[in-house]
């Protein structure tokens, strides 16, 4: 199956716009998704801890500390949350969810006023923490941390989808655009034969009688060139 | 509309919001008929929530067995003012979600008197809404298996009667014998979850009334088995140079915890409360030692809320002894619960003939009843803490004097810590005299 070469130079130009077109959608929705949901997530997570720190101020004041870890606990269980600790006012944590044990990079450094820390725990992962204060700090302040890699998951799942599919789409466009230049192509080869065949019968393709009344037949250009290569042909020289 | 029309409307108007009265009140009586508030002519119904199955099963089937093993005892000789005594049990796997679906089930379907014998912190916490959501109602729940502070203060400790002392003060009272004998770096491994953070409240509150603090703390995840390495725990707790731990956790982790620690030369005191199931904990070091060659048990003391049962000195010890051996083939919680046991299937439960934590349950079993005939011929849940107020200076039978109200208006009936430590194999009294052997050097 072969295509005219003059179409295979266009065919070679459109699948290169194509690609730069998939390329550029890719780069473009991959910057925009990881901007926005790393963004949203850590909106959300500043949303959560705020939460935590108001639901707690009761507990947190009462020293009921078994009460504290029943509802940090339960934090935890929502998805990207990786880590929940509540200092009180003393600046001791109260309350965790670590096992074994609280991370030594926690440990040196937990007592700024920084709402926004950036984690990275050894063997554990990299981390975003967001802190909010209870009762405007009085009473201590919770911590929560989210999971950078959830989020760089969350990324790069949605990035994806979005590349498949541009992907597929590109996939059928090559085929379809090169099923048309072959359609387009193919009247223009049998004309090639036919006029090698009036030119030199006896090195020529063979070309059918059927063939030949066809392409004489055709109203479009391609019958016309036809018509007068046969009418050159069959002029006396 | 004229005035015979406005007539008419108005007798069917009346007729109608007669029958509709009527349908209500019969409504309101069926529902009264219904509504027996765990009280019948022949049976009173307590409902329990428990660990029956999973990692912590011994607690729950062990406090099960030694209530049911009194509670055989009453009914065989007729119960309560002609009443049995019925518990209805389920299995809460030592899960909070379970938890829940079972209370919700024990006050909505099973309509029991009150709510009894639940076991542990993480579980309880998460039902305690349930009594105040249902405070109409009455529900109250007693003698919870479970030393946390969150049924001891508001504003829950309405809802709650306890029997056992609490966290606090084994804790503390582990701490004060420590630091007595010159062991103020005191650590702690603990359960990361709110059992495990009540038991660390009362390490710290006990460390700070002597003006220490903890000096280092590790923690595993709740339902980790004994088979699981502790060696990651043992490493940062040893990274701390304590002079002795505190273990609050169940029996499996605390035996690994153990396990490790003697195993990588970490060789201070350890202590132990008496919800980790001392027996089921003994059992596991003891299989363990035999493997290694070593002695797992030395060096370990565990607090308990119970006096020793192998003190036959004690009327309630020698009670409990004989009730459990005379009711040991029916005390088991139902096979639809725990599964069938065989007792050659691996896996399968094989209960205790003794025990801290069924003594515990005998004991509660007995404060119940206790309140229970003072209540007299007509109980009600909304009498029940009433009644519970009016006991003072009750002996069980075990030289303890309990004693609920008062001036505090008091809603935990004992405060007794007993310590305990293994000779010749089984758990044994540790006299205040005897810590001095573990002073340090």
């Amino acid at each position: 199956m072969t295509i005219a070469k003059f179409y295979q130079k266009t065919l070679f130009g459109m699948f290169a716009i194509m690609g730069i077109i998939v390329v550029a959608i890719s780069a473009i929705y991959t910057y925009t998704a990881d901007r926005e949901l790393t963004g949203d997530f850590v909106a959300n997570s500043k949303t959560i801890a705020r939460s935590l720190a108001n639901s707690t101020v009761d507990v947190i004041v009462n020293q009921n500390y078994s009460a504290l870890q029943t509802v940090i606990d339960q934090y935890v269980a929502i998805s990207g949350i990786a880590y929940v600790f509540v200092v009180d006012a003393d600046g001791t944590i109260v309350a965790h969810t670590f096992v074994p044990g609280i991370p030594k990079e926690i440990l040196a450094d937990y007592k700024s006023d920084r709402q926004v820390y950036d984690r990275d725990l050894k063997g554990l992962g990299a981390y975003t923490e967001v802190t909010a204060d209870v009762l405007a700090g009085e009473a201590g302040r919770v911590h929560i941390g989210m999971d950078k890699g959830y989020v760089a998951l969350r990324v790069q799942t949605a990035i994806g989808k979005q590349v498949y599919l541009l992907s597929i789409l590109f996939v059928f466009s090559v085929l379809i655009s090169y099923a048309l230049m072959f359609q387009v192509s193919r009247p223009l080869n049998q004309l090639i034969a036919y006029a090698r065949h009036k030119v030199a019968p006896q090195e020529g393709a063979a070309a059918g009688s059927d063939r030949e009344e066809h392409l004489l037949e055709r109203v479009d250009e391609v019958g016309e060139v036809a018509r007068l290569i046969s009418a050159l042909a069959d002029k006396p020289s | 509309m004229d005035c015979c029309q406005w007539g008419k409307g108005l007798v069917a108007a009346t007729l109608l919001a007669a029958a509709l009265a009527t349908l209500t009140g019969a409504a309101t009586a069926a529902g009264q008929a219904t509504e027996t508030g765990g009280v019948t002519d022949t049976e009173i119904r307590l409902g329990m929530s428990a660990a029956l199955t999973g990692n912590a099963r011994g607690l729950g089937i062990e406090l099960y067995r030694g209530t049911m093993a009194y509670l055989e005892s009453v009914n065989a000789a007729g119960g309560v003012n002609g009443r049995r005594i019925v518990l209805k049990a389920y299995d809460d796997r030592y899960e909070p979600e379970p938890a829940i679906r079972n209370t919700v089930r024990l006050m909505k379907d099973d309509d029991v008197f009150a709510l009894f014998d639940y076991v542990g912190t993480p579980t309880m916490n998460r039902t305690l809404p349930l009594l105040r959501k249902y405070r109409s109602r009455h529900f109250m729940l007693l003698f919870p298996f479970t030393g946390a502070n969150t049924n001891r203060i508001p504003p829950y400790n309405e809802f709650s009667l306890n029997m056992r002392a609490s966290y606090a003060e084994e804790t503390g009272s582990l701490v004060d014998h420590f630091v007595a004998i010159g062991r103020t770096r005191i650590a702690v491994f603990y359960q990361g979850d709110s059992y495990g953070r009540a038991g660390w409240a009362g390490v710290r509150a006990g460390l700070a009334r002597h003006g220490l603090t903890i000096a280092g703390e590790a923690t595993y995840r709740r339902g980790t088995p004994f088979s699981e390495s502790y060696d990651p725990q043992v490493a940062i707790l040893q990274e701390a140079s304590p002079d002795a731990i505190i273990c609050i956790g169940a029996y499996g982790a605390c035996a690994g915890f153990i396990r490790d620690s003697r195993a990588r030369g970490l060789d201070v005191p350890i202590g132990t409360i008496s919800f980790v199931g001392s027996e089921a904990m003994l059992d596991l070091l003891t299989a363990a030692g035999e493997t290694t060659g070593t002695d797992l048990t030395s060096r370990l003391v565990s607090s308990q809320v119970v006096p020793s049962y192998h003190d036959a000195t004690l009327s309630a010890v020698r009670e409990y002894l004989a009730a459990m051996l005379r009711y040991r083939d029916r005390i088991m919680p139902p096979a639809e619960l725990i599964g069938a046991q065989d007792e050659d299937a691996p896996g399968s439960y094989q209960p205790l003939a003794f025990g801290f934590t069924s003594f515990e349950g005998f004991l509660n079993a007995k404060l119940m009843v206790e309140i229970l005939r003072r209540m007299g011929p007509d109980p009600t849940r909304a009498d029940i803490t009433r009644t519970a107020m009016t006991i003072h200076d009750l002996d069980l039978g075990t030289g303890e004097k309990l004693s609920f109200g008062g001036a505090d208006n008091a809603r935990q009936a004992s405060h007794k810590v007993y310590f305990t430590i293994v000779r010749d194999g089984r758990f044994v009294p540790f006299n205040d005299a005897d810590w001095a052997q573990w002073a340090k050097p």
